[in-house]
C-alpha cells in the first residue's frame, strides 16, 4: 500500500511538471507564471498578483505594453510598461521601460552604462492576470517558517489520502 | 484636435520634439467599457513615426490612469508632453509623417488584459529647422 501511495505522489508530481514545462513550450516563455513583487506598477497590479506572459518572437514589442524583463546580472524579474521602442528595418529593437507608479522611467534601475532594453532582456508580456494569489509564494520567500509548515501540511494531506 | 509644435535641440546631437496637444475623449460613449470586470484603464497618447536610422519609432508622450468611477470624459487643453520626446537620432528635423494615436490598456480585476487602439490618429509634420531658444 505504501508502495501505492509513493506511486502517486510520484504521478502527481511529474504531471504538475509536465504542465509546467507544456505551459513554457506553449508561451515561449522561460517563466510563463510571476509573482508581481512591488509596488511599482500600482493600481494595475499589486504585490501578490500573478501573471501569465506569453513569449512569442513573432509578437513585436510596442509601447504600452506591460513586459517582464531581466537586468542583465540580476535574477529578480521586472514588470513595467514600455514606454519608447525604437526598431531597425531587420527588426533589431531597442526600448525604454517605465512603472506606472514610478515618477521616472527605468534607466535608473538599468545596468551601469546600458540606456535600452533589448528582446533578449524580455522573459516575456503579460497578457492576463489573477489578483492576489501570488501572495503565498511571497509568504514562502519572506517568511520560510511557513513554507516549511506549507510543505508539511502537503505532505501529511498525500499521506492522509487513501483510495 | 489640434497639434502645435516647434522643437530645440539637438541635445546629444539627437532630436527633441515639443508638441503641445488637446484632447477632447468620452468614454463612455460607445458602450460602456466600464463593465463588472474593468478595474482601470491605462490611457497613453503615442508618437509614431520612421526615421532613416530606424524603420519603426514608438513614444509615448502622456499617459493617465482612470480608474472605475473616475469621471469618464477628457477635456484636456494645450497639454505639455509628460515624458521628453527625443529620437534616437536626428530623425524628427523635417519629418513630415509622425503620427499621434491614442491608446488604453484595459486592466481587469481578474483576466486579460487588452491593449485597444483608438481609431483616429493625427500626423503631425516637424519643421525642417531647429529652433535657437525657447522657453518651454
Amino acid at each position: 500500500q505504501l508502495y501505492y501511495q509513493v506511486l502517486n505522489f510520484g504521478m502527481i508530481v511529474s504531471s504538475a511538471l509536465m504542465i509546467w514545462k507544456g505551459l513554457m513550450v506553449a508561451t515561449g516563455s522561460e517563466s510563463p507564471i510571476v509573482v508581481v513583487l512591488s509596488g511599482s506598477m500600482e493600481p494595475a497590479f499589486h504585490r501578490g498578483d500573478l501573471l501569465f506572459l506569453t513569449n512569442r518572437i513573432e509578437d513585436p514589442i510596442r509601447v504600452g505594453e506591460i513586459v517582464v524583463f531581466r537586468i542583465e546580472g540580476r535574477e529578480i524579474p521586472i514588470v513595467h510598461r514600455v514606454l519608447k521602442i525604437h526598431e531597425k528595418q531587420n527588426g533589431e529593437i531597442k526600448f525604454l521601460t517605465k512603472g506606472d507608479n514610478n515618477a521616472v522611467d527605468d534607466r535608473g534601475l538599468y545596468k551601469q552604462g546600458q540606456h535600452w532594453l533589448e528582446k533578449k532582456d524580455v522573459v516575456g508580456r503579460a497578457r492576463g492576470f489573477v489578483p492576489y494569489i501570488g501572495i503565498v509564494t511571497i509568504l514562502m520567500n519572506d517568511y520560510p517558517k511557513f513554507k516549511y509548515a506549507v510543505l508539511f501540511l502537503l505532505g501529511l494531506f498525500v499521506l492522509v489520502h487513501r483510495e | 484636435r489640434k497639434n502645435v509644435e516647434d522643437f530645440t535641440g539637438p541635445r546629444e546631437r539627437s532630436d527633441l520634439g515639443f508638441i503641445t496637444f488637446d484632447i477632447t475623449a468620452d468614454i463612455l460613449k460607445e458602450k460602456c467599457i466600464f463593465d463588472w470586470n474593468v478595474k482601470q484603464l491605462f490611457l497613453y497618447l503615442s508618437a509614431e513615426y520612421s526615421t532613416k536610422n530606424n524603420a519603426l519609432n514608438q513614444v509615448v508622450l502622456w499617459d493617465k490612469i482612470i480608474l472605475r468611477g473616475d469621471n469618464p470624459r477628457l477635456f484636456l487643453k494645450d497639454m505639455k508632453s509628460k515624458y521628453f520626446f527625443f529620437d534616437d537620432g536626428n530623425g524628427l528635423k523635417g519629418n513630415r509623417n509622425v503620427t499621434l494615436t491614442l491608446s488604453w490598456n484595459v486592466v481587469p480585476n481578474a483576466g486579460i488584459l487588452p491593449l485597444v487602439t483608438g481609431s483616429g490618429h493625427v500626423s503631425v509634420p516637424f519643421p525642417d529647422t531647429y529652433e535657437t531658444t525657447k522657453s518651454y
